[in-house]
C-alpha cells in the first residue's frame, strides 16, 4: 500500500502480509486510521462512516491511497483520490468513473466496536448491512433494489394525494409487491446461507447460546408495520427461517398491503414491505431461541456481530471464490483469555488476509512466522521487532 | 469571447432541445450562420407547419394530420387485435417491425403519481370505449417493462377485466443477438418464466 495524506498517517509505502496483518499502538496513533484506508480501497466508504474531508490530513488538499492486490493470480492496482471536491477511484491507473465496477475489484468485511449496536439499534442500520451484503454476493441486488424503491416513491406519492381509485392503488400495490418480493428473498437466502456458519462460529467461540439471524417481514403478523422505527416490532417470538419463492412473498405482500391500504392512506406512506422489515439476531441453545437484541449481555452481543462478520466473509468467499480482507479493530480487547485464543485460532484457519489492531500486549496467540506486525506510532507504520514479543507466543 | 445578442438567443433556444448541449448548440447555430438564408426560412417555416397541422387521431391519438390517422383508415388492419402503447413513438417503433397488421391505441402517457399522472390523464376512458363496442378480440399491452409501465398494464388488466376480452403483454426476454451471459439476471429470469415449448 501506498499512502499520501490519509488522516494522521506519514506517506509511506507499507508492505503487508497475504495472511495477518497485527497493528500495535497505543490509542491515537493511526492504527485505526490505518484500517480505514484499507477498507477505503476495497469499499469506497469509511468503516467509521466519516466524511470525505475528515479523511484528508488536516491543511492538505487531496488524499491518495493505493494498493496492490493479488488474488487467484490475478494482480490488480486499486487507487482512490480524495478532495473536498470529490473522488476519483482508478483501477489498474485507469480512472474507472462506475462505483459499481470499482466495488468489485476487492472486498472488505470490517468490525469495529461501534459495530456491536447493531444487535440492538435501528431495523434500518441492519437492513442497510445487509443489503449491502447481498450486494457483495448478488451485484444485479443494486438495480432489483433501485426498482423497488422507485415502485414504493410512487405508491407513497399516490397515498399521499389521498384519494386513490381502488384499481389505481392495486396496480401500485402490485408493483411493490413483485418488485419487494425480490428483495425479500434474496435477503432471506442471505441469511440462511451465514446461519449455519455464524452457529459454527459462535460455539468455536466458546457460546453457550449460539448467533444467528432471523428475518422478521412486517407483511407477515401483525407486530412490526405497527410499531414505531427503532423500537422494533420483533418480539420475543424467533419464528424460524423459511425459503418461499417469489410469488408466495409477492402474494403475502399484496394481501398485507391490501388489507393495510385505508390506514395507509392516512398516513400518507406504505407500511409493509422490504422497507419495513427487520433482521433480528438471536441466540439459540438446542430449540430454544430468544432475541439477543432483549435477553443478551454486551459480552454476547459483541461475539454475535462478531461472528456475523466472520461468516460474512466465508460467505463472500463461497459466492465469488476469493476471500474479502477482514478488519478487525479492536477485537480482543474485550475478549476473555480462551476467546482470544479460539479467535486467533479461526483467524489461522481462515484463508483470508487480516488486518487487526490492538492496543494491548496480547496477540491473539497468532505466530510470528504466519504474519507481519507492526508498530503504529504517530502515523508511522514500522516492523515490531520479534524478540520484544517474549512469552506471548503462540503457546503451544 | 461573447457572441452577438441573436446567435446567443439561438444557441439558448437549441440548447432547450433534448440531447442537446452548448457544444452541440453552437455547432447548429453556426452551420445556419453560414448556410444560405433558404435554409433557415424552410427549418423554421417547417417548425412551424409541424405545430399547425400536427394533432392526434381521433379513434387512437396517434400523430395525424387529419381527423384519422393513416393507420385507422387503412381498410388492410384488422381491428379485432389491438395494441395499446405508451407514446406514439413507440407505436412507429412497433410500425417499423412491419410485422404488425393489428390498430393501435395510444394512451399518451403512464401511470405516475410522483409526476401527478393517475388513470383519468392517460386516454384510457377512450380504450374502454373502443374495446366496448365488441370489434376487438384481442388487447396487446405494450407498455414499457419498467416500475411505471408495468404498473400500468396491471391497471389496464383490472379495468378492462370486465369486458370479457383477451388480454395479453409483449413477451420479455433476451434480446435478438444478444447473449445470455450478459443479460440482467431479472430478464433472464423473466425469460424462463416465459419461456415456449417447442
Amino acid at each position: 500500500m501506498d499512502l499520501e495524506h490519509f488522516r494522521n498517517l506519514g506517506r509511506q509505502k507499507v508492505h503487508l502480509h497475504p495472511r495477518y496483518n497485527l497493528l500495535l499502538g497505543r490509542n491515537g496513533q493511526g492504527k485505526t486510521n490505518f484500517l480505514e484506508a484499507v477498507g477505503y480501497l476495497g469499499s469506497l466508504r469509511s468503516i467509521r462512516a466519516a466524511g470525505r474531508g475528515e479523511m484528508i490530513r488536516h491543511g492538505e488538499k487531496m488524499c491518495r491511497v493505493s494498493g496492490s492486490t493479488a488474488s487467484v493470480g490475478l494482480e490488480r492496482v486499486l487507487a482512490f483520490a480524495l478532495t473536498d471536491k470529490g473522488r476519483t477511484q482508478f483501477l489498474d491507473d485507469k480512472k474507472v468513473i462506475s462505483p459499481e465496477e470499482y466495488l468489485q475489484a476487492l472486498k472488505v468485511v470490517h468490525f469495529i466496536p461501534e459495530d456491536v449496536g447493531l444487535v440492538s439499534g435501528t431495523p434500518s442500520w441492519r437492513r442497510r448491512v445487509i443489503d449491502r451484503s447481498v450486494f457483495e454476493v448478488t451485484p444485479q441486488y443494486v438495480s432489483e433494489y433501485r426498482r423497488y424503491l422507485l415502485a414504493l416513491r410512487q405508491r407513497n406519492a399516490l397515498l399521499r394525494k389521498g384519494r386513490a381509485s381502488k384499481g389505481e392503488l392495486e396496480s401500485w400495490n402490485h408493483a411493490v409487491a413483485s418488485s419487494g418480493a425480490r428483495l425479500v428473498r434474496r435477503r432471506r437466502q442471505l441469511i440462511a446461507g451465514l446461519n449455519p456458519i455464524m452457529e459454527g462460529l459462535g460455539e468455536r467461540l466458546g457460546m453457550e447460546r449460539v448467533p444467528g439471524l432471523t428475518y422478521i417481514a412486517s407483511h407477515e403478523g401483525e407486530a412490526p408495520a405497527d410499531k414505531a422505527e427503532g423500537t422494533s416490532g420483533s418480539a420475543d417470538t424467533m419464528p424460524g427461517e423459511h425459503l418461499a419463492s417469489d410469488t408466495a412473498i409477492e402474494g403475502g405482500l399484496l394481501a398485507r398491503l391490501a388489507s393495510l391500504a385505508e390506514k395507509e392512506i392516512k398516513r400518507g406512506y406504505t407500511m409493509a414491505g422490504p422497507h419495513r422489515d427487520d433482521i433480528v439476531f438471536y441466540q439459540r441453545r438446542g430449540s430454544e431461541k430468544t432475541n439477543l437484541a432483549r435477553y443478551g449481555s454486551q459480552g454476547q452481543k459483541r461475539v454475535a456481530v462478531l461472528a456475523f462478520k466472520l461468516a460474512l466473509a466465508a460467505l463472500f468467499n463461497k459466492a465469488n471464490g476469493t476471500w474479502p480482507l477482514v478488519l478487525l479493530d479492536d477485537v480482543a480487547s474485550e475478549l476473555d483469555e480462551t476467546r482470544r485464543r479460539a479467535l486467533g485460532k479461526i483467524i489461522r484457519e481462515t484463508q483470508a488476509q487480516f488486518f487487526i489492531t490492538t492496543t494491548g500486549e496480547d496477540y491473539m496467540f497468532l505466530p510470528a512466522d504466519e504474519g507481519k506486525i507492526f508498530q503504529v506510532n504517530k502515523g508511522w507504520l514500522e516492523p515490531f521487532e520479534a524478540s520484544e514479543r517474549s512469552g506471548n507466543g503462540d503457546g503451544h | 469571447m461573447r457572441y452577438p445578442r441573436s446567435i446567443r438567443l439561438l444557441i439558448e433556444e437549441f440548447k432547450k432541445l433534448p440531447g442537446i448541449g452548448e457544444k452541440n448548440a453552437q455547432r447548429l447555430a453556426f452551420y445556419l450562420l453560414g448556410a444560405p438564408a433558404e435554409r433557415a426560412q424552410a427549418l423554421a417555416s417547417s417548425m412551424l407547419r409541424m405545430k399547425e397541422t400536427v394533432r392526434h387521431c381521433e379513434r387512437c391519438f396517434n400523430l395525424t394530420e387529419d381527423q384519422l390517422c393513416d393507420i385507422c383508415l387503412d381498410p388492410g388492419r384488422t381491428e379485432g387485435l389491438l395494441c395499446v402503447v405508451q407514446s406514439p413513438l413507440d407505436l412507429m417503433a412497433i410500425e417499423a417491425t412491419g410485422q404488425f397488421r393489428g390498430s393501435y391505441h395510444v394512451l399518451m402517457g403512464v401511470l405516475s403519481p410522483m409526476r401527478g399522472v393517475g388513470p383519468e390523464d392517460l386516454k384510457l376512458s377512450e380504450l374502454m370505449e373502443r374495446v366496448s363496442e365488441g370489434n376487438v378480440q384481442e388487447v396487446i399491452i405494450a407498455t414499457n417493462l419498467d416500475v411505471e409501465g408495468e404498473a400500468t398494464a396491471s391497471y389496464l388488466v383490472t379495468a378492462l377485466a370486465p369486458l370479457k376480452v383477451k388480454i395479453t403483454r409483449i413477451a420479455r426476454g433476451i434480446p435478438i443477438g444478444g447473449s445470455l451471459e450478459q443479460a440482467d439476471s431479472l430478464t433472464l429470469g423473466l425469460a424462463i418464466d416465459g419461456r415456449l415449448e417447442l
